[in-house]
């Protein structure tokens, strides 16, 4: 009987040890990567902007030599400033579902001013103002697809919006069956304080060590340079943040465990 | 030393006994993750490794040509230059790149990397810019040389037609195994202004091969 009680208390601890990882892991997840701000200074912190205006630069200079024209067309083309308001309003459409303009049509306009300004100059020829027409609509695809790749908001989209509503159901459940447990078991979990830490603990430096050691980070290459850095910053970040709720967790559960020792011992 | 670590126990037995707990929970609990759901995990994972690039060669030193199979033991890397193309009538000489990114194409000719390498016995693709590396392509005429010389071997090829096809006539830029042409390519009319919709396409096919510079097993 008195095993069956035991068992019966374990599997209870265990129970509450699991929400305890949720409200966590939930908590983790809306501070994060649900948060645009995270992305956001994350962005900010990596240098981004200038390494996406070199990217969007190179690649625009590699498709100079095909068309006949000179780099002076890309002059004055996009400033870092408009990167960063059209990148800010990619994320934040995003997270928040609102449509924001960005620079596309200013790029367009600018460039096609550009360009004419460049023929007039070399008196040259226009054999076709339908050639003129697709490398410009080439040009502005370069500038779009680099910013953030639209194949990459199209299936973070998809998922997004159900991964939110999961984590607050979860979030919001959690609180509520720790707050049930704590107003009528209390007296039962205060020897487990440090356990329901403990294990919240322990899963976490797997789920790092296992990432770390399943997942090329370092490698890790999507469509340009500036967006695998922040891909790559965005995951580390991540990581030692496990990590750092994974210390204080275990800091927190040996001051809880020595609390109790010492009024034990009162 | 063993004494030490049973007082150690002693001392701190409840909170020893809460981390093995705790550890066992945790353990547990993996467990039934990873038996549940461990090939989705490794599924997402797979995906975002698949995004990793590793260059595992930095030269090509291991490029072999086996002239029984026709086949390359080991392909040059992505973006080096594994050959020189020559066409003596115009005063061609210039780079092979393997690979036709634009930015390879900065630099030099562009191999087509879904067709094949001189010698295989397939189409074999090449892609320059009209005023740069192939600006001299128009002036080439039928039954002129054209010459590959790669890292495995020299290829000699003739000319023996010409034509201006639209950009999107797959047909006559096809890639066939059966039988080696060399396709060489570049944008057309010479100064079109934009992206132009026309390319300039010389045919070669597969005079002779010198098997005295080619280093094989």
């Amino acid at each position: 009987m008195k095993v069956l009680k035991q068992i019966k208390n374990y599997l209870f601890v265990f129970f509450i040890s699991i929400i305890i990882l949720l409200i966590t892991t939930t908590i983790f997840l809306k501070s994060t990567i649900l948060n645009y701000n995270f992305v956001l200074n994350i962005i900010e912190k990596d240098n981004y902007y200038n390494k996406l205006y070199d990217d969007i630069y190179e690649e625009m200079l590699n498709n100079i030599p095909s068309s006949g024209f000179d780099k002076v067309i890309l002059e004055n083309l996009f400033t870092i400033e408009d990167l960063k308001q059209d990148t800010e309003n990619i994320i934040i459409d995003f997270y928040s579902n609102e449509k924001i303009e960005n620079h596309n049509e200013r790029l367009k306009s600018k460039l096609n001013t550009n360009i004419n300004k460049y023929i007039k100059d070399n008196k040259l020829v226009v054999e076709s103002q339908n050639d003129i027409n697709r490398y410009v609509n080439i040009m502005i695809e370069v500038y779009k697809k680099n910013i953030i790749p639209g194949s990459v908001i199209e299936q973070a989209e998809k998922s997004f919006k159900m991964i939110n509503i999961i984590v607050t159901i979860t979030l919001i459940l959690s609180i509520i069956s720790l707050l049930v447990i704590i107003i009528y078991k209390r007296k039962e979990l205060y020897k487990s304080y440090s356990i329901l830490l403990l294990f919240t603990s322990f899963v976490y430096i797997f789920i790092y060590f296992y990432i770390k050691n399943h997942v090329d980070i370092s490698n890790l290459m999507f469509y340009n340079n500036s967006l695998s850095s922040i891909v790559k910053s965005i995951i580390n970040n991540l990581l030692s943040r496990l990590l750092i709720i994974t210390i204080i967790y275990f800091i927190l559960s040996i001051i809880i465990e020595i609390i109790i020792k010492k009024k034990h011992l009162k | 030393m063993k004494q030490k670590i049973i007082d150690f126990y002693q001392k701190n037995k409840e909170i020893v006994n809460k981390i093995i707990i705790s550890f066992l929970f945790a353990a547990f609990f993996l467990t039934i993750i990873l038996v549940t759901s461990k090939k989705n995990i490794d599924e997402y994972l797979n995906a975002l490794n698949s995004q990793a690039v590793k260059v595992n060669n930095i030269d090509n030193k291991n490029v072999r040509f086996d002239k029984d199979t026709k086949k390359l033991l080991d392909h040059p890397v992505y973006g080096s230059v594994f050959a020189t193309l020559k066409i003596p009538s115009v005063n061609l000489e210039y780079p092979i790149y393997h690979g036709n990114t634009l930015d390879l194409l900065k630099n030099g000719i562009g191999h087509n990397i879904d067709s094949f390498f001189p010698g295989e016995g397939g189409s074999v693709i090449l892609t320059g810019h009209n005023n740069t590396y192939f600006q001299n392509l128009y002036n080439v005429k039928k039954k002129a040389i054209v010459e590959i010389e790669t890292i495995y071997g020299k290829f000699t090829y003739k000319v023996y037609d010409i034509k201006i096809i639209r950009d999107n006539d797959e047909k006559s830029l096809s890639i066939k195994n059966n039988k080696e042409v060399l396709m060489m390519y570049t944008c057309y009319p010479k100064n079109a202004l934009g992206h132009s919709s026309r390319r300039y396409v010389v045919y070669a096919k597969l005079e002779g091969v010198d098997y005295e510079s080619i280093k094989t097993n």
